[in-house]
């Protein structure tokens, strides 16, 4: 009888339709991205590279490495200003930065604590850093970290975003698009040789934008590195559970300095978290200047030299015990060997000796 | 003229049987319901972080904090609490150091006062395995010079903040300012937690195993 269903019928439309929404899930899976926006390309097309970015700032050799300038904190501006200035009396900032440059600039921002305990970069510190780039004739400042916590709450509790906007620069919250696969190495790491990153989600869209990177990190404790200053300061950029490196923390660090090639670092040392690092938490735990009892900050163009300098005349510990110190100044030789325009020199003494560190008291 | 599709399938609307009609709404229903899923999963892990484990358990615990014991304070409205395995996203690579302890929880909240600021004061509360443990990370972080106070088994406060430890909980009280402003405010909160831990069961009753991902 017509428009009667018979068992035959729904058994075959039924199987009809099971079938058609079988292969659409099937394509679904197969087709599903579990490693991002990628599209179908393989992960070694995805993996990018990071430029170095201290290769055209054209740097004399005679100029000094490291600049370090004391001074109160009421005076930032002139400790700072006098701090890059050491690098370069005639041009500051400008031999870093040049007219229409994009800067990104990486402070630490990892905990959502108040400047005065010392585990984040002291907003004045940033404020005369982001001053002097635009000062420079920078087109576009970008200000980004990556901490575990909520990262608008840090920002604001440190007072870093305060500072920021103040000075017209713009602060990039980082987001789940934000992040890429960035290549250390071309090969797999050589566990024997302190080696542990081949590539690793980090937070690139700043540093894919920027043409200029400076550094700006708190000198201060810490419990698995002993320290965090310049080259720790790189950690905050990593992407995923990058605790899983806490393990390999210094093989891990030294990994990022050869990675990260920035223009400048500055060592923010208006107060050195001494102990209980990196969070600290006591201003019993606060040093200004560290051993150097004044405040100090540290400009220069070689960040290991600067992170050796910082651990022993502000943190009063052998830079010889640092293991990532040894471990990134042979990565980075091995890079300047093959004609890599870079720094990277464990014994900051060397550089004394050869009059290539200032100090000045403000 | 009528497709093949059009002239074997097609059929007056009056034609179609209940049975049929209701069978294809139903599989117009799931085939629906199964694109939906697809498309709101991939976008849940594109586009969005999955929620931290910390706010759905906060969602299901009682909250541990008590008042803080003076006007204008308010208790935290948010408490976050982390397993061992999740410290790291806290306290970053001190995480290392309480594990070493035997920490079995850390709980965090702010007090908050609107008067003349807005201000605050930050709890750090550690739940660790045992009493011992609790006195050895006290210890480890002890300034060595700083004042005590009588709270709990053992305190001392340093820059308007105060530590103390009681039994196996260590409880660090952070002022927003450490300017000593806050001082006695820090205080008197680190006493209403003290009185908390000795006179009512731990979160440790709490399940933090099988909790929603």
């Amino acid at each position: 009888m017509a428009g009667r269903l018979t068992r035959r019928d729904v058994l075959r439309r039924g199987a009809g339709a099971v079938f058609a929404t079988g292969c659409a899930a099937l394509g679904g899976y197969l087709l599903h991205d579990p490693h991002g926006r990628r599209g179908l390309g393989t992960r070694a097309q995805s993996v990018r590279r990071l430029p170095n970015y201290f290769a055209d700032v054209g740097f004399p050799g005679q100029n000094p490495r490291m600049s370090m300038a004391m001074g109160d904190v009421q005076r930032m501006e002139q400790v700072v200003r006098a701090a890059i200035g050491g690098l370069d009396p005639d041009k500051g900032m400008r031999r870093f930065i040049r007219r229409g440059d994009v800067v990104l600039i990486k402070p630490n921002v990892g905990f959502d604590r108040p400047p005065a305990l010392g585990a984040t970069t002291h907003p004045e510190v940033l404020r005369w850093v982001i001053r002097l780039c635009r000062e420079a004739g920078t087109r576009r400042i970008l200000v980004t970290d990556h901490p575990i916590e909520s990262p608008a709450a840090c920002f604001a509790r440190t007072g870093i975003s305060r500072v920021v906007e103040e000075e017209g620069a713009e602060i990039l919250l980082p987001a789940q698009r934000h992040f890429a696969e960035v290549g250390v190495r071309d090969c797999e790491p050589d566990r024997g040789l302190g080696e542990v990153l081949h590539h690793w989600p980090m937070l690139h869209a700043p540093l894919a934008e920027a043409t200029k990177v400076i550094g700006v990190a708190p000198v201060k404790d810490h419990n698995l590195a002993s320290a965090s200053m310049n080259l720790k300061n790189w950690y905050g950029l990593l992407g995923e559970r990058r605790s899983r490196f806490h393990q390999a923390i210094h093989e891990t660090i030294s990994d990022l300095a050869l990675l990260m090639s920035p223009t400048l670092v500055v060592a923010d040392a208006t107060r050195v978290m001494m102990r209980n690092g990196p969070t600290g938490g006591r201003l019993s735990d606060i040093s200004p200047g560290g051993v150097l009892g004044r405040p100090t900050v540290v400009a220069s163009v070689d960040p290991v030299a600067c992170d050796a300098w910082c651990y022993e005349n502000l943190l009063g510990r052998d830079p010889d015990r640092l293991a990532y110190l040894g471990l990134a100044r042979d990565k980075i030789r091995a890079r300047v060997v093959e004609g890599e325009a870079r720094f990277g020199e464990s014994d900051w003494r060397a550089y004394d000796a050869r009059g290539l560190v200032t100090m000045v008291n403000v | 003229m009528p497709t093949f599709f059009a002239r074997r399938y097609a059929r007056r609307p009056d034609a179609i049987g209940r049975t049929e009609k209701v069978l294809s709404l139903v599989i117009l229903v799931v085939v629906a319901g199964l694109v939906a899923a697809i498309v709101l999963h991939l976008t849940w892990t594109w586009g969005r972080a999955p929620i931290p484990c910390a706010e759905i358990y906060q969602q299901s615990m009682p909250q541990p904090f008590p008042a803080s014991g003076l006007a204008d304070w308010a208790a935290p409205e948010r408490v976050e609490s982390f397993a061992p395995d999740e410290l790291y996203q806290k306290i970053n690579g001190r995480a290392d150091l309480y594990l070493q302890h035997g920490v079995k929880a850390l709980w965090f909240g702010t007090y908050t006062c609107p008067v003349n600021g807005p201000r605050t004061v930050d709890v750090y509360w550690y739940e660790m395995d045992t009493p011992a443990n609790a006195a050895r990370i006290y210890e480890a972080e002890r300034a060595p010079d700083a004042p005590t106070v009588g709270i709990g088994d053992a305190g001392y406060q340093v820059g308007g903040a105060v530590f103390f430890r009681q039994g196996a909980n260590y409880v660090q009280v952070i002022p927003g300012s450490l300017d000593g402003a806050d001082a006695q405010v820090a205080l008197t909160i680190a006493r209403q937690l003290a009185g908390v831990m000795s006179s009512t069961a731990l979160p440790t009753t709490q399940p933090l195993q099988d909790r929603i991902p």
